[in-house]
């Protein structure tokens, strides 16, 4: 299958800073594929060179396999939503929308239909007289969701596009972008720093590290196998620990971490020789007075209780082992005994071995 | 403004006569009172012996009207128009170019260099063209060494050595209002013109024209108004053919001694720009409503 779009060893400088180094992506066809860094790992100046504003140093950007590297964006059948929705403040809703269709050679008749069209895909036929400021923020971004989806690109861009609304209408329009996504079976590109949008959105997530490619792949994939340390932080795991030695022993193996402890574990071994850090995730990690009943399976820490913080659904207990930090994320409703846990109690922390993740 | 008003009591209202009055006396001190003597003197006559008699009549005024002075007017509003289309041409590329540049350092360097000629006298800067376009100028004696004419160029004294007067002497005044309108253009909104399919040429008029249009507007009023009533430019630079308004009403006062006449003209004058003011005004108000949140 043919890549719709496809960035082939692109680099990209700004002076003396390197932005991206060759960056090797491809995004197929119906794919809601997600860019996903922090600040200044690259990820919107990706986008742009998609969208034609930037163009690379070196390397390629194809579109339905022809290179439009040195296009102008204007002669890319590209189209992006902008972070800050850029909608034109003078003219209405309806013409900010037929404003692209003007550009194609189409008769007045034809612009007509394929805006109201648009406008009633966004849900806003009602508010096509308004100014721009006249709008919602949550209108603003569905106009510019609309005025770029309109002009039917091959692939459609989007930068940020939630980042000034407020959470819930934050999860509305997430779900209704998805949806649309779906029922238009078109490519989107979607930047965001935001790893719960991202997994939540997602076919696929790039996750994205000082202009280098860190980890692609499927939402639940990058969650659960990370295969970096960066990229197990950046999905949330903290509890990260060096280490010094890997046995592999059939499908299973056994770590030693650079402090002493030794732990079993069961994730696919084959990124061994390169491991050099244990991840568990701390909702992964229980928590009690007393010893686990079976500890066949699994792997069991002791330690005392350093900090616990209350956060609503789910209660964070920092605990300290040898000289390792633990961090166990418990769900707040749970037992009334990990509710009574007090300030410097020793506990037992564990977690089954299939839980141990070894990155890179 | 209305529900302010009336939170106010009556007190504080009346009171607040006292704080405009400084504004109200300055204006009607150095403002009001000299427009009301310049019309109350266009009313009056000249005697031949180049008093002013208090006869009062509108005879002045259809004087001005006289095919010859009318060319004169016609003159100065076609050279005046002919500078503000220039210098719109010239300075929206160059606001545009400070607009563009990426840091504050950069833009505040361009501005500065914009307004340097202030920092000297006009008539010094004015001088200074004559050195530069006349017969034995600059210009002429470096063509001429450069084998591209064979005979002088005739720059100086008429026409087009007004505009060019002109045309550099306003130029600052067109760009600065362009740069602030400009500035205020978000970039990704010509960003977003571009990604829609519109070439360069296409979002000039699209989108920046439209959205740069009360700084042009305040632009064409700030160059065109002055440029009517240039006095000194066409002066110095257009030689004695070439006569304007503003030197026609200078020579009424200091060389015929017809104060009567030359305030009527000066009357009319101010009554045609205050006309063009208001209208641009007008249009600049319709379209800031049409952007105020």
């Amino acid at each position: 299958m043919l890549p719709v779009l496809e960035f082939q060893g692109v680099s990209k400088n700004f002076g003396e800073q390197t932005v991206l180094r060759q960056i090797d992506l491809s995004v197929d066809p119906g794919e809601f594929l997600t860019l996903l860094g922090p600040s200044g790992s690259g990820k919107t100046t990706l986008l742009r060179l998609a969208a034609g504003f930037e163009h690379p140093d070196r390397g390629k950007v194809l579109l339905q396999g022809a290179d439009i590297s040195r296009l102008p964006p204007y002669q890319r059948r590209v189209n992006t939503v902008f972070q800050s929705y850029a909608l034109f403040p003078h003219l209405t809703v309806a013409q900010n929308v037929a404003f692209g269709l003007r550009n194609l050679r189409l008769s007045k008749v034809e612009i007509q239909s394929r805006a109201q069209a648009a406008l009633d895909m966004v849900r806003l036929a009602d508010l096509s007289k308004r100014l721009p400021h006249q709008l919602s923020g949550g209108q603003q971004q569905r106009v510019a969701l609309a005025r770029a989806l309109v002009m039917q690109p091959e692939v459609l861009l989007l930068d940020e596009p939630f980042g000034a609304l407020d959470q819930r209408l934050r999860y509305q329009m997430q779900e209704e972008l998805r949806a649309l996504q779906r029922r238009l079976k078109l490519a989107f590109v979607f930047v965001t720093h935001d790893q719960e949008e991202a997994l939540s959105l997602s076919d696929r997530i790039a996750l994205l590290r000082e202009g280098c490619l860190e980890q692609i792949g499927a939402p639940d994939r990058i969650y659960d196998s990370p295969a970096t340390r960066f990229a197990a932080e950046f999905m949330g795991i903290s509890n990260i620990f060096p280490v010094s030695d890997v046995a592999p022993e059939s499908a299973s193996g056994r770590c030693k971490l650079a402090t002493g402890e030794a732990f079993q574990i069961k994730t696919p071994l084959d990124s061994v020789g390169t491991a050099r850090f244990l991840a568990v995730r701390p909702e992964n990690l229980r928590i009690s007075r007393t010893a686990p009943p079976d500890d066949n399976g699994c792997n069991v820490v002791r330690g005392r209780v350093r900090q616990a913080r209350y956060l609503g659904a789910n209660v964070l207990w920092t605990v300290q082992a040898g000289s390792n930090a633990w961090t166990v994320s418990q769900p707040s409703n749970g037992s009334i005994e990990t509710a009574s846990l007090s300030l410097e109690e020793e506990v037992f922390l564990w977690w089954d071995a299939r839980h141990g993740v070894l990155v890179e | 403004m209305q529900p302010r008003r009336t939170i106010k009591s009556s007190s504080t209202s009346r009171l607040s006569w006292v704080w405009h009055a400084p504004a109200l006396i300055w204006l009607a001190v150095l403002i009001g009172l000299p427009l009301l003597s310049v019309a109350v003197l266009s009313l009056a006559r000249r005697s031949p012996g180049g008093e002013t008699e208090w006869v009062l009549g509108i005879s002045n005024y259809s004087r001005a009207l006289d095919p010859l002075y009318l060319w004169i007017h016609a003159r100065s509003l076609l050279l005046a128009l002919a500078t503000t289309l220039i210098c719109l041409a010239l300075g929206f590329p160059v606001a545009y170019f400070i607009t563009r540049q990426p840091s504050a350092g950069r833009r505040n360097l361009y501005l500065f260099l914009v307004t340097l000629p202030f920092w000297t006298s006009f008539l010094i800067r004015t001088y200074a063209w004559i050195l530069l376009l006349r017969t034995e100028g600059l210009i002429n004696n470096g063509l001429l060494a450069l084998g591209a004419i064979e005979q002088p160029l005739p720059l100086l004294y008429n026409n087009f050595a007004i505009l060019v007067g002109l045309v550099y002497t306003e130029l600052p005044f067109m760009i600065l209002p362009l740069y602030t309108a400009l500035e205020r253009i978000d970039r990704s909104q010509i960003e977003a013109s571009s990604d829609l399919g519109c070439s360069a040429w296409q979002t000039f008029w699209r989108i920046l024209v439209p959205l740069s249009r009360p700084g042009i507007t305040a632009g064409v009023v700030l160059v065109f108004v002055p440029s009517v009533g240039a006095y000194l430019t066409p002066d110095l630079l257009g030689g004695a053919k070439s006569l304007m308004t503003g030197n026609l009403i200078h020579s009424q006062f200091a060389v015929v001694r017809d104060h009567p006449f030359g305030s009527a003209i000066a009357f009319i004058v101010m009554v045609g720009v205050l006309a063009l003011v208001a209208a641009s005004h007008r249009a600049t108000r319709e379209h800031s409503e049409l952007r105020a949140p």
